[in-house]
């Protein structure tokens, strides 16, 4: 198990619904502030590199990345973006580091997803122009098709989604830092406006407004900086087909695949015995399911009894998005791996408060950048 | 600093033109084709692919990097796009420099794409977004009002 990159350092702003009293800068420069003071390091003496994460469609500018530095401290410093999930932007970091150009690295994700008027149109962007543009279809549409093809090759029903909700909402209400907790009764959900049946408006994440910072830094100076450092002990990720007609619908063929590299390098045989808790993507209730049969920690047989049995409440032998997950803490777009990332680092730290569970020592996070894309990571995180 | 040593060894462009009638993942997949038969390899033999491009304006998709993922060779493969403004190009071999020199990797593919004629009538239009939205795109400045406010400041500072 390599001990190559730690964790320092973790700051963030939000999450809310809104956040009309402030801009993404000032929401990017308190984050920042934070994970600095965390991991008592100054932007402009200690860090050599930083990244960012965004899509411009999102954020209404183009060449987004010039709008970051500032707020970061980051100005005249070694800086890039990813235009990819958090967890895509803090793997960047990660090999970095390994490579020896620098040895602390602090990246960036955010969402300001109260700014966004008119989110499925923008979506509908990222739609091949020839062959599914045209149709004008709700991009939630894509998600429709794809529980269709996954309740029935599980032999799972729309009621287990249903559970997922509730757990993850539920879960929510002990978490501070997030907006969307509620004791929600299953014919409430179902009672959902449907979306794209058998989809419901209640099965998926409702946007939120945050930041996130993370401070990396390579092993050798990570215990100077923290008295409890987090691992990386494996990163992984991968894309699958671009095109709607070349997809698995039934399975997450470039999850399993990003595990699969994340636990080589961890060195886990059998991740559902190593593997203390997860957060893992819930943007639609259906793919919480979906990734734990993907991730190897759940087999498709298995995955009602999982979560009518319990297994996977915060009780239960895998406890899975404990903070609330997306359901629970909004979708945070490009921010989502991170927001779960630094529950895990919460978690692993023994910080969690009324969402802590007993002495993890090992924890899965895992992103997927949502509609329409197939792409996702997973990063596997230890204490020593 | 003891960095693990990196080779270019292949690459493949595709002829630059005016208005390109491929479209932007035909250009990658021609570039991507070239680049793998100039060093007698195939996408079995790529661990992982870097993308970089720069405005999805530009090319008229939101996440193009998703959008040209296919084309770049990243099938189920571990693929990430950097972006930085208009060093996005010669950043790109950066980020495949550090893919391999991180140990993760040892054969990386480096896809870099531009296709600025799709944005009708002149690719000039879309800068307006590269604006601060609140204090100066009101305004409708271009690229050229920048080159031209340096320039300035530039023959000024120094008496050309």
């Amino acid at each position: 198990m390599e001990k190559e990159v730690a964790i320092v350092g973790i700051g963030w702003e939000g999450f809310q619904p809104t956040s009309s009293h402030y801009s993404y800068k000032e929401m990017i420069y308190q984050a920042a502030k934070k994970a600095y003071h965390d991991a008592s390091v100054d932007p402009r003496k200690d860090i050599q590199s930083f990244v960012t994460v965004a899509e411009d469609f999102i954020e209404g500018t183009s060449i987004f990345d010039e709008y970051t530095p500032d707020q970061l401290g980051a100005a005249l410093k070694p800086m890039h973006t990813i235009t990819g999930d958090g967890l895509h932007g803090l793997i960047a970091a990660y090999l970095m580091i390994r490579s020896g150009i620098c040895q602390i690295a602090a990246v960036e994700a955010h969402s300001k997803a109260s700014n966004v008027k008119t989110l499925p149109h923008i979506t509908h962007y990222a739609l091949d122009p020839f062959l599914n543009r045209p149709f004008e279809f709700h991009p939630d549409f894509i998600a429709g098709l794809e529980m269709t093809r996954f309740l029935h090759v599980s032999q799972l029903r729309p009621e287990d989604c249903d559970l997922i909700v509730q757990k993850n909402r539920r879960n929510a209400l002990n978490n501070p830092l997030a907006p969307y907790g509620c004791d929600y009764r299953l014919s409430e959900i179902q009672d959902g406006r449907p979306v794209a049946y058998p989809l419901l408006e209640s099965h998926i994440a409702q946007p939120a407004d945050g930041t996130i910072v993370i401070v990396l830094a390579k092993r050798e100076i990570a215990a100077s900086l923290s008295s409890k450092p987090v691992w990386i002990i494996g990163v992984g990720w991968c894309n699958d087909a671009y095109n709607l007609e070349y997809r698995d619908w039934g399975d997450l063929p470039y999850v399993t695949r990003a595990a699969q590299m994340a636990y080589r390098q961890a060195q886990i045989q059998t991740p559902s015995k190593i593997i203390d808790f997860a957060e893992i993507d819930d943007l639609y209730a259906y793919r919480e399911l979906m990734s734990l049969t993907a991730l190897g920690l759940v087999p498709k047989s298995e995955l009602s009894d999982a979560i009518r049995g319990g297994n996977l409440y915060p009780q239960g032998n895998l406890p899975v998005n404990v903070s609330g997950g997306s359901l629970g803490m909004g979708n945070l777009f490009e921010a989502n791996g991170c927001a779960r990332l630094i529950q895990a680092v919460l978690q692993l730290r023994g910080e969690a408060g009324k969402s802590q569970i007993p002495s993890p020592q090992v924890g899965l996070v895992q992103s997927w950048r949502g509609i329409p894309t197939t792409s996702a990571a997973v990063v596997v995180l230890a204490v020593s | 600093m003891n960095l693990r040593k990196v080779a270019v060894v292949g690459a493949g462009m595709t002829q630059f033109v005016r208005r390109a009638k491929e479209t932007p993942q035909e250009l990658a997949y021609k570039a991507v084709r070239t680049a793998l038969d100039s060093c007698e390899l195939t996408l079995n033999d790529i661990e992982a692919v870097c993308l970089g491009t720069a405005p999805d304006s530009f090319d008229g998709f939101h996440m193009n990097g998703e959008y040209l993922s296919q084309a770049a060779g990243a099938f189920r493969k571990p693929y990430m796009r950097s972006f930085v403004g208009g060093g996005t190009g010669v950043f790109v071999p950066i980020q495949g420099w550090y893919h391999v020199a991180s140990g993760l990797f040892d054969v990386v593919l480096v896809v870099a794409e531009e296709k600025m004629s799709s944005y009708y009538p002149h690719a000039q239009a879309a800068f307006l977004t590269i604006f601060d939205h609140t204090i100066e795109r009101p305004l409708k400045p271009n690229l050229l009002w920048i080159f031209a406010l340096e320039m300035n400041r530039y023959m000024t500072t120094y008496g050309l």
